[in-house]
């Protein structure tokens, strides 16, 4: 038996915040010199999903990240796209480090971009600092669960 | 940096929130240029995640190969959701593959058979609209769960005495 509580429609030409006691995304642009960087951000209750757009929107490689407890490290594997190309695997890594949650993070920067991919981990991690999702260093890593 | 307004962001994306035999299910449907991701939770979290596509192949019937990518891979009804899903959303052009997560308390057919038919309702569909075989007006519908855009504009066509009327752009270009 199902039944539609609500439903949203987004049409996103602007950075936008869906508020929601379960689920949250936003999706925002970045240009950046020559390169137009897309960023989604699924904020779940246990964890982060995370999408790098650059230029194009493709899906790209898909990657799991987890904390691992001792010495507040992380653990990334990946689940699509192969690995010889391990483009946005440690930005998924220091996701994990910043939130304290489990990321899963695609991302399309193209591989042996070393800049490209500095570049959109931090403005997308500014963006997590600006919505309240990282912790501060002070903190360390917070494992919530 | 400021964008030019309209501009849209190139990932449409659409939330809907139910209840499933009293659980509340949070599903998010994206679709990037190759890929369609759909994400489905009670838990807060992701849960398996799911890889289905269609194979590439001569013959006329399409066969469909899905792998859990992470998580459960002992539970078979996650695989028979993603392989409900993926023969839903892939028609003769169009096959994108999906990447489904199911984060869910449960795994009953019930539960299984709400989230097919929730997802199914809120697919992003396109259709092309021919007229007088001068030209042809692309009718972009990105969600159709009020009503069924495609029959909608078949009933159009009919009604205007249209000569064709195609479902996807593909399909209209061929024609051509």
């Amino acid at each position: 038996m199902t039944s539609v509580s609500s439903s949203t429609i987004n049409r996103l030409d602007s950075p936008q915040v869906v508020d929601d006691d379960g689920l949250q995304v936003t999706c925002f642009t970045e240009d950046l010199h020559d390169v137009t960087f897309h960023f989604q951000i699924i904020r779940l209750k246990k964890q982060i999903y995370a999408w790098i757009g650059c230029n194009t929107a493709k899906f790209g490689h898909l990657y799991a990240a987890v904390p691992a407890r001792p010495n507040n490290t992380a653990n990334v594997t990946s689940l699509l796209g192969g690995s010889s190309d391990n483009t946005g695997s440690s930005i998924a890594r220091r996701l994990v480090l910043k939130t304290g949650l489990s990321i899963i993070l695609a991302c399309n920067i193209p591989k042996n971009s070393p800049m490209l991919e500095a570049d959109a981990e931090r403005k997308l991690i500014e963006k997590l600092t600006a919505l309240g999702y990282t912790v501060s260093k002070s903190q360390g890593l917070a494992l919530n669960s | 940096m400021d964008r030019p307004s309209g501009v849209r962001f190139p990932v449409p994306h659409k939330k809907v929130s139910l209840d499933i035999k009293g659980n509340k299910t949070d599903v998010v449907i994206c679709s990037y240029n190759d890929h369609f991701l759909v994400i489905v939770t009670q838990i807060g979290a992701m849960g398996t995640i799911l890889h289905a596509r269609k194979e590439e192949g001569v013959s006329t019937h399409p066969t469909f190969s899905v792998s859990v990518i992470f998580g459960k891979r002992d539970e078979p009804m996650l695989e028979a959701c993603a392989r409900q899903l993926i023969e839903n959303i892939s028609c003769s052009s169009s096959s994108k593959p999906l990447v489904l997560s199911l984060g869910l308390k449960d795994h009953s057919v019930e539960t299984l058979k709400g989230i097919v038919s929730a997802v199914i309702e809120s697919r992003l569909c396109f259709t092309v609209l021919q007229i007088s075989r001068v030209g042809c007006v692309l009718l972009e519908s990105r969600f159709s769960d009020e009503f069924d855009i495609q029959a909608f504009v078949r009933g159009f066509c009919r009604l205007l005495g249209l000569s064709s009327c195609f479902s996807d752009t593909k399909t209209a270009l061929e024609h051509y």
